[in-house]
C-alpha cells in the first residue's frame, strides 16, 4: 500500500526544514509565514508533529544549545525526509493541476449559460 | 470583585512576576505528558510555549492550554500501547472483544423466548430480535475487519459500536428492565473494545491466527447457543401467571448441560489463549478473569439471591449486590496486573541482576566473576 498523504501540519514543518536546521519555536513562526498566517501550530501539536516525523525517520535532531538557560533544540530534514517532502510536493501539484485544468473546461460552460 | 490578574494593592506579600508565573502554569500544564516524555521535551516544549505568548501574559491562553492537556493525555495513552507486548494485546482485545460482543447480541435474540413476559410494551420482540440481528452482525464484521488488518474500518467500527452499546445501556437503564444485566457488560466490553481499536491504528501485525480466532470464534458460538439449548432441554420452573415463566437454567436436571457448554466454551477460550506468544498470553488471561469473575457471580454467586420471576432488573439486584457486581471483575483486573508485574519482574530478575553486576564491574576494578563469588576462571 502507498504511503497516506502528510498532514498540513506535517508538510509546513516539513518545508520549513527545508529552508535549514530550526528550533520550535522558529518553525512555529516560518510555519506561520508559509501559510500566510493560516496555520498557528500550538506547542503540543508541533511536538507531536516533530515526534511523528523523527519516529518516520523524516527529520531528527541537529544540535542542542543552551540560551538564556534554557534547552534549544534544533530539528533538521533527512534524505529520506527531503525525498519525502519531493513526492508530496509533487502529488499536491499533480492535484493542482487537474484541479486547475477542470476548472477551466468549466468556467466557459459556465459562460454560456 | 478584584481581577485575578490587577497588581495587588493591599501591602500583601510580593507579587511574582509574569514572566515567572506564566512559566510556572506553563510547568503544570507539561505535567499532563508522562514523566519521561517531560523529562526528554519539557525544556524545549516550555521555550516554545513561552516565546509563542504575548509579553506580559500572566496565563496560558484558553487554546494553548487545551492543547497542551489534550496532547498530555494522548501521549500518555499512546505511550502505555508503545509497548509490542501491550500494542499486541490491544489488538487481540480488538478481535476477541467483537467476538465476545456478537455473541452477547446472538443471546439476546434467545431471550424472548425465555423471558417473553418480563419484556416491557416499549421493547417488542420484534424491536429486540432486529437490534440483536443488527449488533450481531456488526460486531461481527469489526471482528473481521481486524483479523483483515483494516484498523481504521475497524476502530471506526467499534467506536460506533460502542454509542450503540451506551445507548442500549441508557435505554435499559431508562426502563429499568432485565437488559440492564446484559448491557452494563457490554458496554464495558465495547469500552475496552474501541480504545484497543483505536491504540492499533499504527499497529501492522497480527497476533491472533485464524486457527486461534476459529476457536474463539466457536467458543462465542457456544456461548450464544447457550438459550436456545435450554430451550430445547433444560426444564423450566413454571411460575404463576403474574410473573410468566422462566428458566432456571441450573434448576433442572439437565443444569449439567448449560456447565458443561460453559466449560467448552472456556477451554477453547484457552486453546485460543494459548495460541498466543508468552508476553500477549500472560496478558491475555489477566483480561479474562473478569469475564470469569462476572460469570462466576451471575450465574453462582448472586443465584441464591435473585428472587425467581419477572419483572427482573434493578430490583433483583441489591446495590450492595451490584456494587460487587461491579468492584469484584475491577479488583480481578488490578490485583491480575500487580501479579503479572510482580512475575514478570521475577522472570527478568536474572537479565536485571547481570546487567547490574555489568554495570558495577565497568566501575569497579574488581572482575565480575569475583563479585557474584565465583571462583576465578581458569587460565
Amino acid at each position: 500500500m502507498s504511503e497516506q498523504p502528510l498532514r498540513e501540519p506535517a508538510f509546513l514543518v516539513l518545508t520549513a526544514l527545508a529552508g535549514g536546521p530550526m528550533h520550535g519555536y522558529a518553525l512555529v513562526e516560518d510555519v506561520l509565514r508559509l501559510s500566510d498566517g493560516q496555520v498557528r501550530l500550538h506547542t503540543g501539536t508541533l511536538y507531536g508533529v516533530l515526534d511523528r516525523l523523527r519516529e518516520a525517520g523524516l527529520i531528527v535532531v541537529d544540535r542542542e544549545e543552551i540560551v538564556d538557560s534554557r534547552l534549544r533544540r534544533y530539528y533538521a530534514l533527512t534524505d529520506a525526509g527531503i525525498a519525502r517532502l519531493a513526492a508530496e510536493a509533487e502529488r499536491m501539484r499533480r492535484n493542482a493541476s487537474a484541479a486547475t485544468s477542470r476548472l477551466r473546461r468549466l468556467r466557459p460552460a459556465e459562460g454560456t449559460i | 470583585m478584584r481581577r485575578r490578574d490587577s497588581p495587588r494593592t493591599d501591602g500583601g506579600a510580593r507579587r511574582e512576576p509574569a514572566a515567572e508565573a506564566l512559566e510556572r502554569r506553563y510547568r503544570r500544564l507539561l505535567a499532563w505528558y508522562p514523566h519521561v516524555y517531560r523529562a526528554a521535551n519539557a525544556d524545549d516544549m516550555l521555550g516554545v510555549a513561552l516565546a509563542r505568548s504575548a509579553p506580559g501574559r500572566r496565563w496560558p491562553e484558553p487554546g494553548e492550554a487545551v492543547n497542551l492537556i489534550v496532547s498530555g493525555i494522548g501521549e500518555r495513552l499512546g505511550g502505555m500501547l508503545r509497548q509490542p507486548d501491550r500494542r499486541d494485546t490491544a489488538a487481540v482485545l480488538a478481535i476477541a472483544g467483537p467476538l465476545l460482543l456478537a455473541a452477547g447480541a446472538i443471546r439476546t435474540m434467545a431471550s424472548p423466548f425465555l423471558f417473553m413476559p418480563a419484556i416491557p410494551a416499549l421493547v417488542t420482540p420484534q424491536r429486540m430480535l432486529v437490534t440483536a440481528v443488527a449488533f450481531a452482525a456488526w460486531w461481527t464484521l469489526v471482528a473481521l475487519a481486524g483479523m483483515l488488518r483494516w484498523r481504521r474500518v475497524a476502530a471506526t467500527g467499534a467506536c460506533l459500536g460502542l454509542a450503540g452499546q451506551v445507548f442500549l445501556l441508557v435505554l435499559a437503564v431508562s426502563l429499568n428492565d432485565g437488559a440492564l444485566m446484559v448491557a452494563y457488560w457490554q458496554t464495558a466490553v465495547a469500552l475496552v473494545t474501541a480504545a484497543s481499536g483505536l491504540g492499533t491504528l499504527r499497529s501492522q501485525g497480527r497476533p491472533l491466527s485464524w486457527r486461534a480466532v476459529t476457536a474463539l470464534a466457536a467458543a462465542a458460538a457456544i456461548l450464544a447457543g447457550w438459550p436456545a439449548v435450554e430451550v430445547a432441554f433444560v426444564r423450566y420452573t413454571p411460575m404463576t401467571a403474574n410473573s410468566g415463566t422462566i428458566s432456571d437454567p441450573l434448576s433442572g436436571s439437565e443444569g449439567w448441560l448449560g456447565d458443561g457448554l460453559l466449560a467448552v466454551a472456556l477451554i477453547l477460550a484457552l486453546i485460543a489463549i494459548a495460541a498466543l506468544r508468552p508476553a500477549v498470553r500472560r496478558r491475555a488471561a489477566v483480561l479474562l478473569l473478569p469475564a470469569l469473575l462476572t460469570t462466576t457471580l451471575a450465574c453462582w454467586g448472586f443465584r441464591g439471591f435473585v428472587p425467581v420471576g419477572p419483572p427482573i432488573g434493578l430490583l433483583v439486584l441489591s446495590p450492595v449486590q451490584w456494587e460487587v457486581l461491579m468492584l469484584v471483575p475491577l479488583t480481578g483486573v488490578v490485583v491480575g496486573f500487580i501479579g503479572l508485574r510482580l512475575y514478570e519482574r521475577l522472570l527478568t530478575r536474572p537479565c536485571r541482576r547481570a546487567a547490574r553486576l555489568k554495570r558495577r564491574s565497568a566501575d569497579s576494578p574488581v572482575p565480575a566473576f569475583a563479585l557474584r563469588g565465583l571462583p576465578a576462571p581458569a587460565r
